[in-house]
């Protein structure tokens, strides 16, 4: 089990995220915004962040950037959900240091094995 | 006007992929049975929305790509390209997909040995082979037989690759239409299966953006099936 942030702003997506990997017997703690999930992060210290692209207040990639340029939370693997799928879009999140780039729609069961296979990779 | 367009469909695209993910995760989830279990006619239902799902996420990607492809928003990522190596990783997918909806189908790859590399993206060559071996395992019924060879055309400095089932085939008369935009067959099995007509499409473009060639040929005879071939320029040093 591990503990997971997730930041989206979309209620139904973060819901089903939510729903999905406590379902798999993580700990999860949501939020709406990357200045959110930026300040969560420094707080709980989580195994992994799902994040998507588009919120308000901070973008997905300046959270991601953020959290990256902060020696504490810098190993904290980050994976974007996004519905935004060109390459140069995907390029920017890995960029910015992101981990992994999962394209919606996902499948639930598809989200709970990338989320095994990266928490393995990191050995958390 | 071309870019305004691909814009106009990179957005909608986005704006559309969200609630699908809401829609397809949220029956996913009662599918699995996370919510409560589910009576016959439950199952049916919500595999019923699933599948259209499916279709309408299809159909977002291949407008997406079509508009990219003819935009010219699309620029190949062009490096040496091992065809075999790909088409393994094609049939081996094909062959889970077909043990997991339990449709035995006899699928073999064939490849020349010391086949010479092509020059192509990577990405987008996976894309042109598993888009036709796709297209054969849908229609191809099953206990069916699909088989990819791959050989060398040393006259023309080209890479053939040939995927060919001993499905539906395609009738003499949809032949000349085949590669035209949102152009499907009238076949049960066509009509069956999920998809937008934009998937040989949008093959072609990308084949013809790698310099390489494309045909088919088919009696039209159910059984007899069909051929797909497309070439790719063979990799020279230094290029």
């Amino acid at each position: 089990m591990a503990r997971i942030l997730i930041a989206e702003d979309e209620p139904d997506i973060r819901e089903l995220v939510a729903f999905t990997l406590r379902f798999a017997g993580h700990e999860v703690i949501t939020t709406s915004n990357g200045e959110e999930a930026l300040q969560q992060a420094g707080a709980l210290i989580p195994d992994l962040i799902l994040m998507d692209v588009r919120m308000p207040r901070m973008t997905g990639y300046d959270a991601c950037r953020a959290i990256k340029a902060d020696p504490a939370l810098t190993d904290i693997p980050i994976v974007f959900l996004s519905a935004k799928g060109q390459d140069a879009e995907i390029q920017t999140g890995l960029d910015a240091g992101a981990e992994e780039y999962l394209l919606k729609p996902f499948a639930p069961d598809q989200l709970v094995e990338r989320v095994r296979a990266i928490l393995g990779k990191f050995g958390k | 006007m071309d870019r305004l367009k691909s814009e106009f469909v990179a957005t909608v695209s986005h704006e559309l992929r969200t609630p699908m993910t809401a829609i397809k995760g949220y029956v996913d989830i009662l599918t699995m049975g996370a919510a409560g279990p589910l009576n016959e006619n439950q199952v049916h239902f919500l595999d019923v929305v699933r599948n259209n799902i499916e279709r309408l996420n299809i159909l977002v990607s291949d407008l997406l790509d079509i508009s990219r492809i003819e935009s010219g928003r699309i620029i190949l990522e062009q490096q040496p390209v091992n065809l075999h190596d790909i088409a393994e990783e094609v049939v081996a997918e094909t062959l889970r997909r077909s043990q997991t909806e339990n449709k035995p189908i006899a699928l073999s790859l064939e490849s020349q040995r010391n086949l010479p590399l092509v020059i192509g993206d990577n990405g987008r060559v996976r894309q042109i082979l598993s888009n036709l071996v796709n297209n054969a395992y849908n229609y191809t019924p099953e206990n069916g037989t699909i088989r990819v060879n791959i050989h060398q055309d040393a006259e023309r400095g080209e890479v053939q690759v040939d995927v060919e089932d001993n499905g539906i085939g395609i009738r003499p008369d949809d032949q000349a239409r085949l590669f035209d935009r949102f152009f499907r067959g009238e076949h049960p099995l066509v009509l069956a299966t999920p998809g937008t007509g934009l998937g040989l499409p949008i093959v072609r473009q990308l084949v013809e953006m790698h310099k390489g060639r494309i045909w088919m040929k088919s009696t039209g005879v159910p059984g007899e099936g069909s051929i797909f071939s497309f070439t790719l320029p063979v990799y020279k040093n230094g290029e």
